[in-house]
């Protein structure tokens, strides 16, 4: 039987948990954790659905869904320098691939004080709560803002090796971290597959970490390849077919929808810092790639917050804005080239690839206000209303609900309350 | 210190409202400072101060505030020397366990368990070994030369060297 990346990783974590258990262990150490969300998220509007991720079904009008998680992590020790972590996650999928439930599984050694080397499936740390994203009792939002977020899942953990150094400070400790490997982003629908392997993986993190506050900046880089998606065959005999006077078009087309070859970079750097029960984060977000399903953007957010005793009140402001029109080719150019009604031809052949791009366009603001009650040592009650603004073709981020991309600018409301826990 | 007040005499005449009130004022304040300084835990008063202990025989003789920060906040798992260290750690609710992190960095106990639960969930460390008595941090220094825990100075026995005492 031949075994999947994501397979093997599946069974090192129950292998983990299985010795661990087992009296004749040869580990010294096991720990079995885990976290849960149950919310219950409200949306209103009928030209999108709400999802928490972009990994995520759309979902309307009242869902326990979107907010809702499931985590269980295993920690196992095997010696004073040899670790082992594996940590499963269940959330409402588009795609129910394995790889998309397994968020942790690797091999972790101590080398000496400062060096440290981990072997397997880890987390890029591509923003300062990617590798605990999921666990909401430890955040203060009823989730990570979308802006940042929502995308963090498709680059939130990588398989590979993972070089640590961390380095004492006066102020407390800074940490570097270089990682290289190979993630693959399985997000298909009932249409079918939609895969993309991102290759030759290479993650650089620097972290400041202080008793006060904590500075993460990142840089990862990878090349796309392999992408599979619905009628992917019949895309490139179509485009192969096409008369001459549309050959350089079709090249447009098919260089916008199909990455293979190409590379991605991201570039991320936020804080966090706590002044007694005041709280400020803040982070910004770089991404450049030609992929016109996926095109260069700046995304950011700012959160402060407050405690008064048990209650935490906060408020977020936060923007995605793409760095591309929304096009699969450059119409103005082709409309200035062509005869009219060979124009208006190219308009009919270019219009499913055009609204594909469209429908993966993302352009929002988002303010959002909400309330956290940690009522005790474990669990947390939340409350968050968020209001999105929307451009014209900028509603990626969520699900669809009509035919065609919404045109129009429009707002967007989600209401969520949450339990949540850590055991 | 229990704040100090003296009884008031009130007088209730319609032509002394403004006293009176100034007088229950005053009256709400004392009960309120009485009631706070009897609940409100005073590390100050205790004459046991905290210390820092490892076994009599580890190769770790001292280590400073920052040292034992980094320990306890996950960020090194090995003493300076390069030695393995085994952080021990009383249960939540412990009275030692919340001077303990008060004093070294002036977080509360609810903040240090969220901030442990996040370096656990991320995969980054684990958190320190748990203990429920200063019997088992007794028996666990005095048996590993890798542990290392914090109890009162009344509570160091023969087998423990003091690395560390909170002033």
């Amino acid at each position: 039987m031949n075994l999947n990346s994501t397979q093997l990783y599946l069974l090192l974590v129950l292998l983990l948990v299985n010795l661990g258990l087992s009296e004749n262990s040869a580990a010294q150490e096991v720990e079995v954790s885990g976290f849960a969300t149950i919310g219950l998220t409200h949306s209103a509007g009928d030209t999108v659905s709400f999802r928490s991720s972009l990994l995520n079904k759309g979902r309307e009008d009242f869902s326990f869904a979107p907010d809702s998680v499931l985590g269980l992590q295993a920690n196992v020790r095997f010696s004073e320098n040899l670790d082992a972590v594996g940590q499963i996650i269940v959330q409402d999928r588009t795609d129910t691939n394995l790889n998309n439930y397994v968020e942790l599984a690797f091999l972790r050694y101590q080398i000496n004080r400062n060096w440290s080397a981990k072997i397997g499936r880890f987390s890029t740390n591509s923003y300062l709560f990617t590798d605990y994203r999921y666990v909401g009792h430890l955040l203060t939002w009823a989730r990570p803002p979308v802006e940042m977020y929502s995308t963090a899942g498709s680059l939130g953990n990588m398989d590979g090796l993972q070089t640590s150094y961390i380095h004492d400070v006066d102020f407390g400790a800074i940490k570097f971290s270089l990682s290289y490997g190979e993630s693959i982003l399985h997000n298909g629908g009932e249409a079918g597959d939609v895969r993309v392997d991102y290759e030759d993986f290479t993650v650089f993190n620097v972290e400041f970490q202080a008793t006060e506050w904590r500075i993460h900046a990142a840089y990862l880089s990878a090349k796309l390849d392999n992408f599979v998606f619905p009628d992917a065959d019949e895309f490139v005999s179509a485009i192969a077919l096409v008369p001459s006077i549309f050959k350089p078009y079709a090249e447009q087309i098919q260089f916008s929808i199909i990455p293979d070859g190409r590379r991605v970079t991201y570039a991320s750097i936020g804080g966090q810092y706590t002044l007694n029960d005041v709280e400020f984060i803040a982070e910004l977000s770089d991404y450049d790639g030609d992929w016109g399903l996926a095109s260069s953007a700046r995304s950011g957010y700012a959160t402060a917050s407050y405690r008064i005793a048990s209650l935490t009140p906060y408020m977020t402001l936060a923007f995605y804005n793409r760095g591309e029109q929304p096009e699969v080719i450059d119409f103005a150019a082709a409309q200035a080239a062509l005869p009219s009604p060979v124009y208006q031809q190219l308009l009919f052949l270019t219009a499913d690839s055009n609204e594909t791009i469209r429908g993966a366009s993302i352009q929002q603001r988002s303010i959002s206000l909400g309330m956290k009650w940690d009522f005790s040592d474990s669990w947390s009650f939340k409350a968050q209303f968020d209001h999105y603004r929307i451009d014209s073709f900028g509603s990626g981020f969520f699900g669809e609900l009509t035919a065609l991309t919404p045109s129009e600018k429009f707002t967007y409301n989600v209401a969520n309350i949450s339990l949540t826990t850590t055991f | 210190m229990i704040p100090y007040c003296t009884d008031l005499e009130l007088n209730i005449s319609v032509q002394q409202k403004s006293q009176r009130w100034q007088g229950i004022a005053l009256t709400l304040y004392c009960a309120l400072a009485l009631y706070v300084g009897l609940v409100t835990p005073s590390y100050s008063q205790s004459a046991d101060s905290l210390v820092v202990v490892v076994n009599s025989k580890s190769s770790t003789g001292s280590l400073s505030k920052k040292e034992l920060i980094d320990i306890y906040m996950g960020r090194f798992n090995k003493f300076p020397n390069g030695e393995s260290v085994i952080p021990i750690d009383f249960s939540s609710g412990n009275g030692n366990r919340e001077a303990f992190y008060e004093l070294l960095v002036g977080k509360s106990e609810r903040k240090i368990n969220a901030y442990w639960s996040r370096l656990l969930f991320s995969g980054r460390a684990t958190p320190p070994q748990k203990v429920d008595s200063t019997a088992e941090v007794a028996s666990i220094i005095k048996n590993d030369t890798h542990a290392l825990a914090y109890l009162l100075a009344s509570d160091v026995q023969p087998g423990m060297k003091i690395v560390y005492e909170f002033k």
